[in-house]
């Protein structure tokens, strides 16, 4: 559970975050939606410790995130960015294995090989295992990288793990948007606290439990996706008047500009 | 523990990864040139009267004939062990900055270390004669070579700091404009110099091991000592740090702390390389990168083997410096650099493909 | 009128007598003055120039030693020799002269050692119309008497430096004498300062294996030409009896102790026995007129118990008091 409270975060005197409370816990996903420059990253940065607000607190499980050792902090709480360039070549057993860092004088190294052998499997890369990263397609990659994360949070009770996704699917494909979403969605429902950061709302209908729609800094609305999106608060929020079309539930739609 | 996590366990035998068996394999190789090295020299000595000249002169109580004793202990130990230490220190250095920097082609050079020793040295040859008294002429250069590499360094570090904050790239850019300012500067003494002092100039400039003793052996292990006893704090920092910053902050890393402690360090450790052997360059490229194309780049393994690889290539360079051209030496900047820079030019065809790649 | 044409024949001018044949004598010499005056002070500034730059220790001692020290208006650098020359205005480094530095100084003759340089100011002077004598090499006794006429007869000043040139001949015989007499030969090396690295040890064809040969040693150091880092373990096989270097070097160092601290030096029996020998550079390896004083010295250092007799006092060994 992530509690936010009387968040202020300004840069050259704009006013880029202004939230006055929010809680983020688990049981299901919570997708941060919004335009461009609405301050998702932002809020997503404030949430996992790595931004310290002008003002306002954070707390993770009740306990302020400033206050929590760094590695402790890093074995309960991991983040999955948009993109990462790998500054020497790994293998993907070497790329997971990065997430056990934190976890070094707290669990063996039969716990880590453990971890890592379950956090590829769950992110569906184990067969790739051994190969290089920078030679895999952009989606593989990313499933690389969601593993590093899993691994990363192994050992901690789901209930007390943190994942923040920050827009991990915007240069995917279908497959690979979906199966990184689904994995998220799973430790979701387990208990973890799962944020992702989208941009594209069909995703978040389709997997989002929870939708948190920001602009400008501020929420704008918070509930379930398939009520909050609807055509005219979206229009009014990303400034194209949209029309929205449903599958066969509520888990299937899709915002066409009209 | 998760479900996943329990079927894995039943799937797949979990292996321990580990780099012991391949570490031990190098410090073997290391002992090896160890041995192949003292034993060979422009004095031919049987293995047999090596040894009894070690033993005889760590006071074992074993008669040797004293010549041995001289060459060996005197001229042949010292100058490998250095050539041996400086060759670790430079290959640890090496893949710490390559780690720091995010680039395999990183030396620690771009902080100016060699350069602002280099500085501190020839001020001391061309004006020596007029600032030191006679009784501290003997370890001026050095001490001189020590400063000058501290200094800039601290520049370096101090320009690329904002609030608390180590830039990178700043470090870098700042890094050029200080070799720059020591090559004038060496430059311009240089020009005062006269005949005798240019040569011994140029001499120090390519480096050499041939000035080592036990003394300078100890002063010099002093300072390079916290480098290579720290090597284990920086390797999960350093591995992290292969992700980027933002995500080595998210995995617990203090990234602050890593730069400047790593730069510490390493200005520390070459700056006593360079005071004890003047300038030798190629070893820190070129070690870390065999021992990333051996078994990949886990600083778990790529720290101590570079080390290792570095001694051993050193240690190398120094015998064959000492007799490839008897009676006279070369200087050991020459030979690093004969075998480093074609090494370097082909990493470098490779790299450009990866480099353009995606 | 028949002495002027003599004269101005002599000095390169062409003219007709016959062109003005008609007019007085006192005419001619009104007439022909202006022209004259020029032609003779060019004539006898070659013929015995007032003032004089040198470039080279060697070449500056030999100025002084055939007496036309009080003409010498620049020095470089390595003209260190007497002392007094160094109060002298600059001209640069012997290989790296300034042109204007010469030039501001206007010049009769410009002294040049052989090694002086760089080749373009070299030109440039000359372009300029300075007088340029650029001295021979000088790497033995012959060539050191031959440099010493060459200067002698650029100042003119032939008789003096014959005087000087027999000196330095007879001093070179007794020399030869002496060390003919000697046993044996002794086996030396010769290092220069150390940048914390090798030695640098003298090989063949350098003015240190040339003094070694005249003082009756044997340069142990013969696999190689010119001045390279040594290795220990051949100097140490080669046993030299002595080690010879200059002050600079030694004072570099930090005197015999700093010398001896020098691994691969530590470790030969001559450092052990204190047998150092240490002469200042430009008196050793100059090649000047004091060369085979020099040279001596040297051959007694290096043959103790040879009683070895002193060479005859010259007035150019002396310095100027302090």
């Amino acid at each position: 559970m992530i509690e936010a409270r009387g968040i202020l975060v300004r840069r050259r005197g704009r006013r880029i975050l202004d939230i006055d409370a929010l809680a983020i816990g688990g049981g299901g996903l919570t997708c941060l939606v919004g335009p461009n420059g609405a301050g998702k990253s932002t809020l997503v940065r404030v949430l996992s410790g790595e931004l310290v607000p002008d003002r306002g607190i954070v707390r993770l499980d009740g306990q302020e995130v400033g206050a929590i050792g760094a590695a402790a902090l890093a074995r309960r709480r991991a983040v999955l960015p948009q993109a990462t360039e790998l500054g020497f070549p790994l293998t993907v057993e070497e790329l997971v294995g990065l997430g056990r860092i934190p976890h070094a004088g707290h669990a063996t190294w039969r716990d880590d090989a453990i971890a890592i052998a379950g956090a590829m499997a769950e992110a569906g890369v184990a067969h790739l295992a051994g190969r290089e990263v920078h030679t895999l397609s952009g989606g593989e990659a990313q499933r690389a990288h969601l593993a590093r994360a899993l691994a990363q949070l192994t050992g901690t009770p789901s209930e007390r793990a943190v994942l923040i996704l920050d827009e991990p699917t915007s240069s995917l494909d279908l497959l690979h948007a979906h199966a990184i979403l689904r994995v998220a969605a799973a430790r979701a429902r387990a208990g973890a606290t799962v944020i992702a950061v989208l941009h594209d709302l069909s995703l978040a209908v389709r997997w989002g439990d929870r939708a948190i729609v920001l602009d400008a800094g501020t929420v704008i609305a918070d509930g379930v996706p398939a009520t909050v999106l609807e055509e005219e608060l979206v229009g009014r929020v990303w400034g194209l008047p949209v029309r929205r079309l449903s599958g066969r539930d509520s888990t299937e739609m899709a915002f066409v500009p009209r | 523990m998760s479900g996943t996590a329990r079927l894995a366990s039943a799937a797949t035998p979990v292996r321990r990864a580990t780099h012991a068996p391949h570490l031990a394999a190098l410090a073997l190789l290391l002992a090896a040139v160890l041995v192949v090295v003292i034993g060979s020299g422009a004095i031919a000595i049987p293995p047999g009267r090596v040894l009894s000249a070690l033993a005889a002169s760590t006071g074992l109580g074993v008669t040797a004939d004293p010549r041995d004793v001289a060459v060996i202990s005197v001229l042949r130990v010292p100058r490998t062990l250095m050539a041996a230490l400086v060759g670790a220190v430079l290959g640890l250095a090496g893949a710490t900055i390559q780690g720091l920097f995010r680039n395999p082609l990183a030396d620690p050079g771009l902080l100016g270390v060699s350069a602002g020793g280099a500085v501190g040295a020839v001020a001391i040859i061309v004006f020596g004669a007029a600032l030191v008294p006679p009784s501290l002429r003997q370890h001026a250069v050095a001490t001189a070579a020590f400063l000058g590499a501290l200094t800039v360094t601290v520049l370096v570090k101090r320009i690329a700091t904002r609030e608390g904050r180590v830039l990178v790239a700043t470090m870098l850019l700042a890094g050029i404009v200080f070799n720059a300012l020591a090559s004038a500067a060496t430059g311009a003494l240089i020009f005062a110099a006269d005949d005798l002092q240019l040569r011994d100039i140029m001499f120090w400039t390519m480096g050499s091991c041939a000035g080592a003793d036990w003394t300078k052996l100890g002063i010099v292990s002093f300072v390079t000592a916290p480098l290579l006893l720290a090597m284990r704090l920086l390797v999960p920092g350093l591995n992290a740090l292969i992700l980027g910053e933002r995500q080595a902050h998210t995995l617990g890393i203090g990234i602050e702390r890593l730069k400047r402690l790593a730069v510490i360090l390493v200005a520390l450790a070459v700056g006593g390389a360079v005071a004890a052997t003047g300038t030798i360059g190629f070893v820190g490229i070129v070690a870390p990168h065999l021992c990333r194309l051996a078994r990949g780049a886990d600083h778990r393994w790529v720290m101590p083997a570079s080390a290792l690889t570095g001694a051993a290539l050193l240690a190398a360079a120094d015998g064959a410096a000492r007799t490839a051209l008897a009676p006279a030496e070369l200087p050991i900047g020459i030979v690093t650099a004969l075998l480093g820079g074609p090494f370097f030019l082909w990493l470098l065809l490779r790299q450009r493909a990866r480099l353009d790649g995606p | 009128m028949q002495d002027r044409q003599t004269m101005m024949l002599g000095a390169g001018a062409s003219w007709r007598p016959a062109a003005i044949a008609g007019w007085g004598p006192s005419r001619r010499a009104v007439l022909l003055t202006p022209l004259l005056v020029p032609l003779v002070g060019r004539a006898s500034a070659r013929a015995s120039p007032r003032r004089v730059v040198v470039a080279g220790g060697g070449i500056a001692e030999i100025v002084c030693a055939v007496g036309a020290r009080d003409r010498i208006v620049g020095a470089d650098s390595t003209s260190l020799f007497p002392r007094g020359l160094r109060d002298l205005a600059r001209i640069g480094y012997l290989r790296n002269l300034s042109a204007e530095g010469v030039l501001s100084l206007a010049p009769d003759l410009l002294l040049l050692a052989a090694e002086a340089g760089p080749p373009s100011v070299l030109d440039q002077l000359r372009r300029a119309g300075v007088r340029i004598a650029q001295a021979p090499r000088i790497h033995d006794p012959a060539s050191l008497i031959a440099a010493v006429r060459f200067v002698a007869k650029a100042l003119a000043l032939r008789s003096e430096g014959e005087v000087v040139a027999e000196a330095v001949a007879n001093d070179f015989d007794a020399l030869a004498r002496i060390t003919s007499s000697l046993p044996r030969r002794t086996p030396v090396v010769f290092v220069l300062a150390i940048g914390g690295g090798a030695p640098q040890a003298a090989g063949r064809e350098t003015a240190a294996d040339a003094m070694i040969t005249l003082a009756a040693g044997r340069n142990v150091v013969d696999a190689y030409r010119g001045y390279r880092p040594i290795s220990a373990e051949y100097l140490l096989g080669a046993a030299p009896d002595a080690l010879v270097t200059t002050n600079h070097t030694l004072d570099a160092l930090g005197g015999a102790t700093g010398l001896a601290s020098v691994p691969a030096l530590s470790v030969l029996p001559a450092v052990r026995s204190g047998n150092i020998v240490s002469l200042d550079s430009l008196y050793l390896l100059g090649f000047g007129p004091r060369t085979a004083h020099a040279a001596r010295d040297l051959a007694d250092a290096l043959h103790p118990g040879g009683r070895i007799p002193p060479l005859p006092p010259r007035s150019w060994l002396a310095d100027d008091p302090l």
